[in-house]
């Protein structure tokens, strides 16, 4: 059990580390894109003929909601070990540790159930996307790899609910 | 504290009891229901006629069918009506080709810059083009009508009056004309109706490729000052109203004869009511203080000879999945002329 639950910690954080570098990429992009713009109007001032090639990204808009969707799908499983993710213990903090428990128990089997329901449907949506054949407006990139990223990502965050869910049974004991 | 605890879990049994015990709706059983998700917003025209397809529906099949009507993507995000239809969200649906790159081969070959003149002429074309062809495409789905947009203008937040002007310049698209900015040398930005008020009025984009009605039925008179009528450069974009297969064919047979009667009407009622908000478009763009550039004949001629390849390349393209691409240009440029004469 030991070893499994540091197989998938370090698991997450390779996923995070891929989510990190879609941010940065994404930072980059938009960035450069921005800057690229003053191509056109310095080139119509100045007409020098290196300014010509000064233009703004194809397809940066539809780039920076793929990687948006990695970013946040592939953080999911190391944000959730780290204790990153918003939780509200307001209530459950005036009762007693062994109702907490149990309470943790019911809500992240009621995660694991929805992140099961994605994985499921996600890996259905790719097929469905694989099949018709669709593809983004601009790049024309296919969608499905990306939906099959979150698929994966989802897998892992559920595979990470289960530690949790066994951690606290054994703790009840 | 244990008053304080005991008050506590009450009041959870308690909410549990209200969130368990929510009623539930039960369904008539002899009355058909049917849900419609639109697009465009409840003010948009084009969402105003739908609804009033809706109500016909109701009227002319006596109470038989049951529409439900969901405009402003409620219930299906636009480039989603598509699966939605195929796996049962809505029944009934209304989008546009060009937001599902890929999915409509052939349909695209419509959305090319063929040079049409109006939107009835673009609806008459598009409905003989289905007609004629039947793609592959659109078996899945049944198809209850088709109508498109006139002629378009590039709207825009900076001044163009010639063809460099549009060098590195972002340009707003859907789907199928992207490749028309690109031959125009601008920068397309692929995007929905609905996100181009943002994208305009934040910069990321600077012009848009659009009918002049989206100036008022998407209120984008107030993000733009500029609206450019290059004449000839006429693509148009295809939205279609479709129907689940199984659920239309699960439809008793006189109900489906009312509706595909209904249909037909809608087509040429849909053509005018671009038309007019066309015209409603322009009326209310000049009274923004918006100005409207017309360029002059040899200037839009350069326009029109810059996008000539990007037929071609469609062509080129689509006959690669084996669909006959050089046909349907070839239809539809006919079809275009046949009016003419």
């Amino acid at each position: 059990m030991m070893r499994f639950e540091s197989g998938i910690r370090r698991l997450a954080e390779y996923m995070s580390f891929i989510a990190g570098t879609a941010i940065i990429i994404m930072m980059l992009l938009s960035t450069a894109d921005v800057l690229l713009r003053l191509g056109g109007p310095l080139y119509s001032k100045f007409e020098y003929w290196f300014l010509r090639f000064i233009q703004p990204i194809p397809g940066t808009y539809e780039l920076v909601s793929f990687l948006g969707t990695v970013a946040a799908a592939f953080a999911m499983a190391h944000t959730s070990i780290k204790g990153g993710h918003v939780s509200v213990s307001l209530v459950t903090r005036l009762l007693s540790k062994r109702v907490r428990i149990v309470i943790q128990i019911i809500t992240n089997t009621l995660a694991l159930v929805f992140f099961g329901l994605l994985t499921w449907r996600s890996i259905l949506y790719a097929q469905e996307l694989k099949f018709y054949g669709e593809v983004s407006m601009t790049l024309q990139l296919p969608y499905y790899p990306f939906v099959y990223g979150v698929a994966f990502a989802s897998f892992a965050m559920s595979v990470v609910l289960i530690t949790y869910i066994i951690n606290d049974i054994k703790e009840l004991k | 504290m244990g008053i304080k605890r005991g008050f506590l879990q009450l009041f959870l049994i308690f909410s549990i009891c209200i969130f368990l015990g929510f009623p539930t709706n039960t369904n008539g059983a002899d009355i058909i229901e049917l849900s419609y998700a639109n697009v465009f917003p409840p003010t948009h025209i084009q969402s105003k006629l739908p609804e009033a397809w809706c109500k016909e529906v109701e009227k002319r099949t006596k109470g038989k069918v049951k529409i439900t009507y969901y405009p402003g993507q409620t219930l299906l995000k636009e480039d989603k009506v598509y699966y939605g239809i195929l796996n049962g969200i809505a029944d009934i649906g209304q989008s546009v080709f060009g937001y599902n790159r890929g999915v409509f081969p052939a349909m695209e070959a419509f959305a090319l810059p063929h040079g049409f003149t109006s939107a009835p002429q673009a609806i008459r074309v598009l409905n003989e083009f289905y007609k004629h062809f039947k793609p592959k495409e659109l078996s899945r789905v049944k198809i209850l009508y088709l109508h498109a947009h006139g002629p378009p203008m590039l709207h825009s937040r900076v001044k163009i009056e010639k063809l460099e002007d549009m060098r590195g310049l972002k340009v707003r698209s859907f789907g199928f004309n992207a490749d028309m900015v690109k031959a125009l040398g601008g920068i397309p930005v692929s995007m929905g109706q609905s996100e181009v008020y943002e994208a305009l009025s934040k910069g990321v984009a600077h012009a848009s490729f659009s009918p002049i009605e989206v100036l008022k039925g998407w209120k984008q008179a107030e993000v733009i000052d500029y609206s450019i009528e290059i004449e000839g450069l006429a693509y148009s974009s295809a939205m279609y109203i479709m129907m689940n297969l199984d659920k239309w064919n699960s439809l008793p047979k006189d109900v489906q004869e009312v509706i595909e009667e209904i249909n037909q009407e809608w087509i040429i009622k849909t053509g005018e009511a671009w038309d007019f908000s066309d015209k409603e478009g322009l009326e209310y763009t000049l009274a923004q203080d918006n100005e409207i550039i017309k360029l002059p004949e040899e200037e839009s001629k350069r326009w029109v000879k810059a996008v000539f390849p990007v037929i071609a390349d469609y062509v080129a393209r689509t006959s690669k999945r084996g669909l006959p691409a050089q046909d349907y240009v070839d239809f539809i440029q006919t079809s275009i002329k046949r009016k003419q004469k």
